[in-house]
């Protein structure tokens, strides 16, 4: 009775639901990742889009260097970036900078924390270096561990680029907006000290003004 | 959670042990339900997933759920038909003997590891 037909279409319903449970994967995913993003917005308005290019900015350097990283996996840890924020006093959302060295040590605490929150999900353990390192600086003078150079992974490395490059454009805290000129000039500046130069240099040989007025690019990333 | 799988094809029984024992389930296979009993005395599962047709048992799936309800201590067992049968009628009578979820085959393995999951929170 459960001759080798029967047994056929049940491996059948088995190739089925692995399909489905990997969809259900995927999705889940995706969307415990736009929680993440979304709760970082809500408690920090003016960050609303931040994650989401950085992350289409992290993709488009990825390409620039010939994929060196898997996009899924670099695109996921770009939009979960700054989780570790969710940490941060409401107070020092606005401003980012903190008032006093208690502030600047816990402004410096949250890609670690961010981190620690993500650790919580094993699906997520290839990228959660490049959280937390992607404010080390090339010289090693960046935080939360003083990395220097290849010693800090370089989905973290492409992660900060993409990160300075849209908060100068943008502006955040203190900081004004900045034409595109002056923040490509600004990488520039910081190429060697805070960017892998090569990085920098790759970022700066994008079109950017091209990519910059295109912003279909925002659906891409929301998608 | 020990799960006993009454099952006489031996595809079916990779299958299953495949299924249940990476999601961490303690499975214990045995092709006849006859001296089930016996088997539920010694392994004491919360679970028992029986295959109707049980060729070379003299008691059917049927017939073995009856036994699992009887037995003391196993009122409230998970109890999983499996069959290549399918039919109201027989779904009616797998629920008439005491069956808490009746499976055609080929059936879901998602399905069943869900049922199963939903039952270890209840037990725990």
């Amino acid at each position: 009775m459960t001759g080798e037909p029967l047994y056929q279409r049940q491996l059948m319903e088995y190739a089925q639901d692995l399909a489905r449970a990997y969809r259900q994967i995927r999705s889940s995913r995706d969307g415990f990742l736009d929680l993440l993003v979304t709760l970082v917005e809500i408690k920090a308005p003016a960050l609303k889009g931040h994650a989401r290019r950085v992350a289409f900015w992290s993709l488009r350097l990825n390409d620039a260097l010939g994929r060196p990283l898997e996009p899924a996996a670099l695109k996921a840890a770009a939009l979960a970036h700054d989780v570790g924020k969710l940490g941060l006093p409401d107070r020092m959302i606005a401003s980012w900078v903190g008032e006093d060295e208690e502030d600047r040590e816990l402004v410096r605490a949250h890609p670690q924390l961010g981190a620690s929150l993500l650790e919580h999900v094993d699906a997520f353990t290839d990228w959660i270096p490049w959280v937390r390192h992607h404010h080390e600086c090339w010289d090693g003078s960046g935080f939360p561990a003083g990395l220097a150079g290849g010693a800090i992974p370089l989905g973290a490395r492409i992660i900060a680029i993409a990160n300075g490059f849209d908060y100068r454009m943008h502006g955040y805290g203190r900081e004004p907006a900045h034409t595109l000129a002056g923040t490509s000039a600004w990488i520039e500046r910081r190429s060697g000290i805070c960017f892998d130069p090569e990085l920098a240099r790759a970022f700066l040989g994008m079109p950017l003004e091209a990519l910059w007025a295109n912003r279909l690019w925002l659906e891409e990333v929301q998608g | 959670m020990k799960v006993l799988l009454i099952e006489d094809e031996p595809d079916m029984v990779a299958l299953l042990e495949a299924t249940l024992t990476p999601a961490g389930f303690e499975v214990h296979a045995e092709r006849s339900g006859d001296a089930i009993e016996a088997l539920l005395e010694r392994y004491d599962p919360q679970v028992v997933i029986v295959d109707v047709m049980l060729f070379g048992s003299r008691a059917d799936g049927f017939e073995v759920v009856e036994r699992i309800r009887r037995a003391p201590g196993h009122e409230r067992t998970l109890v999983v038909v499996l069959t290549a049968l399918e039919g109201d009628t027989y779904r009616r009578k797998a629920e008439a003997t005491g069956a808490d979820l009746y499976l055609s085959k080929p059936f879901s393995p998602l399905e069943l590891l869900g049922k199963l999951q939903s039952a270890e929170l209840l037990t725990d």
